[in-house]
C-alpha cells in the first residue's frame, strides 16, 4: 500500500514550519531506535555496525560495553553474524557463540578479555532499498535459541533504523 | 544508552548518499509498514492532523487500513481520533461490541478491521496525530501492547521529525507554511474549555470545532481568539 505522497507532503509542510521540534540529532534519534529494541527484544545489548564510504563495516553504536567488545572483535577478525550478515544480506542467529565452529576466533578474541559477557548473538541487515547498510545485532550474555517473534521485531527496529539513514543522508545532501 | 559514533554514521551517510537520493514516502511508509511486524497484527497506519485539527490518512500497509483512516477522517470520529483529542492510546478490542463510534462501526467490520488500538504521534510534546495497529478478530490489547505502540510512537515522532529535515533540505523547502504554533493554540483553548465548562477534552474540542464551522472560520484562529478574550466569537 503506497503512501499518499500529496498528503504527505501536506502534513509535512505543516507539521514543518517550526524546525526540528525536539533538536536531537540523527545520533541521537539513532540512540533512541537501539534503545527501544533492546528494551522492547528483551535483549541484553544491541549494536549497530555501517558500512563506510570505502564499504568497511564499522563499530557505529553498542549499547554495552561487551556488545562494543563483540563489534570490535568482529570488525578486527572480518568475521562473525554481523560480518556474514552484511555480507549475504541475510538474518544470522547465533544460540552461542561458544559453540560455534564459524565464529570460533570471535569466541577466542573475547576471551581474551576474560569470560565474555556475549553469548547469543542475533544479525540483522539493515538494508536500504537493495543496499545493505549495516547490521544491527542483537545480544544476550546467556545461550538463546532465538524465537521468530525476536527476528521479526529486530527486523522492524532494522527498517526504522533503515529509514532513519535514508532520511539522513537526503537532509545532508 | 549506545552512543552513535558521529564520524561512522557521516561516513556511511555519505556512502548512501551516493548509492541514491532518500524517498521520503518510502521511508515513511517502511516505518508503518514495520509496525506490522513489530506488534504481530493484521495491518497499520499513520494519520496526521490538518491545521482544521482533522485527522487525515498519510500512510497505511494495507487496504483495510486505508479504508480505516478515511473512514475516521470523514466522520471525524474513530479509536484514532478518540486517540489523538485524548492525547492517550485507545482501544476497542471487538468493535462489534463497541458503541462509541457508530459512524464508521460499520465500515470497519465490512472491511475486517475488528480491534484497534491507536496512540497519538507528537512532536515536541504535542499531539500531531496517530498511529494505530489492527486486527482481524477481537484481541484484549493489554497495558503492555498500550505501553509498546506508544513507544513505538516516539520512534514514528523520530522518523517524521528527519523527514522534515531531509524535506527542509530538498526542493520543498520553501513551500513550508505551518507552524507547530497553532496546534499549542488549539491545545490551549480546549484546556480552557475544559476548566470553563467543566467538561472532557473531546466534548471541549467539539465545542471549539463546531463554533469554528458555524462560523466559518479555522479552528485555530477561533482558539487564538477564545484565548485573547475569554469567549468565543460572535
Amino acid at each position: 500500500m503506497p503512501v499518499d505522497q500529496n498528503a504527505l507532503a501536506a502534513s509535512l509542510d505543516s507539521l514543518g514550519a517550526a524546525g526540528a521540534p525536539d533538536g536531537r540529532t540523527l545520533e541521537q534519534r539513532l540512540d533512541q531506535v537501539m534503545t527501544a529494541a533492546r528494551d522492547m527484544i528483551h535483549v541484553d545489548g544491541v549494536g549497530l555496525m555501517l558500512l563506510d564510504e570505502a564499504g568497511v563495516l564499522r563499530v557505529a553504536g553498542a549499547s554495552l560495553p561487551a556488545g562494543l567488545a563483540l563489534e570490535r572483535a568482529q570488525q578486527t577478525l572480518d568475521c562473525g553474524p554481523g560480518v556474514d550478515c552484511v555480507r549475504t544480506a541475510g538474518i544470522v542467529a547465533v544460540p552461542d557463540l561458544a559453540a560455534s565452529d564459524d565464529y570460533a576466533p570471535v569466541w577466542a578474541e573475547l576471551r581474551k578479555e576474560g569470560e565474555p559477557a556475549v553469548r547469543a548473538v542475533l544479525s540483522v541487515p539493515v538494508l536500504v532499498g537493495t543496499i545493505v547498510a549495516g547490521t544491527l545485532n542483537a545480544l544476550r550474555s546467556r545461550p538463546h535459541a532465538w524465537e521468530d517473534d525476536s527476528v521479526r521485531a529486530a527486523e522492524a527496529y532494522a527498517g526504522v533504523i533503515s529509514a532513519l539513514l535514508r532520511l539522513g543522508a537526503t537532509a545532508q545532501g | 544508552m549506545p552512543n552513535i559514533d558521529p564520524e561512522v554514521l557521516a561516513s556511511s551517510l555519505r556512502r548512501l548518499e551516493r548509492v541514491g537520493g532518500a524517498d521520503i514516502p518510502s521511508a515513511v511508509a517502511d516505518v508503518v509498514h514495520a509496525a506490522v511486524d513489530l506488534f504481530g497484527v493484521t495491518g497499520s497506519g499513520l494519520m496526521v492532523a490538518d491545521e482544521e485539527n482533522s485527522l487525515h490518512y498519510v500512510a497505511a500497509s494495507n487496504a483495510p487500513s486505508k479504508i480505516m483512516e478515511e473512514a475516521q477522517s470523514s466522520a471525524g470520529e474513530g479509536p484514532c481520533v478518540t486517540a489523538f483529542v485524548l492525547n492517550r492510546v485507545v482501544h476497542t478490542d471487538d468493535l462489534s461490541q463497541d458503541k462509541r463510534w457508530p459512524q464508521i462501526r460499520d465500515t470497519f467490520l465490512r472491511n475486517g478491521v475488528v480491534s484497534v488500538l491507536g496512540a497519538p504521534v507528537r512532536l515536541g510534546g504535542v499531539p500531531v496525530g496517530t498511529l494505530d495497529v489492527f486486527l482481524d478478530r477481537p484481541h484484549d490489547w493489554d497495558d503492555t501492547e498500550a505501553a509498546a505502540l506508544q513507544r513505538y510512537c516516539d520512534l514514528v515522532e523520530s522518523t517524521l521529525s528527519t523527514a522534515l529535515a531531509a524535506q527542509r533540505a530538498g526542493e520543498l523547502a520553501g513551500q513550508l507554511q505551518y507552524a507547530l504554533d497553532y496546534r499549542i493554540v488549539i491545545e490551549r483553548a480546549v484546556g480552557y474549555l475544559m476548566a470553563r465548562h467543566e467538561t472532557g477534552a473531546e466534548e471541549a474540542f467539539t465545542l471549539l470545532r463546531s463554533a469554528a464551522r458555524s462560523r466559518r472560520r479555522k479552528v485555530a484562529e477561533v482558539a487564538q481568539y477564545l484565548l485573547d478574550t475569554g469567549r468565543l466569537p460572535d
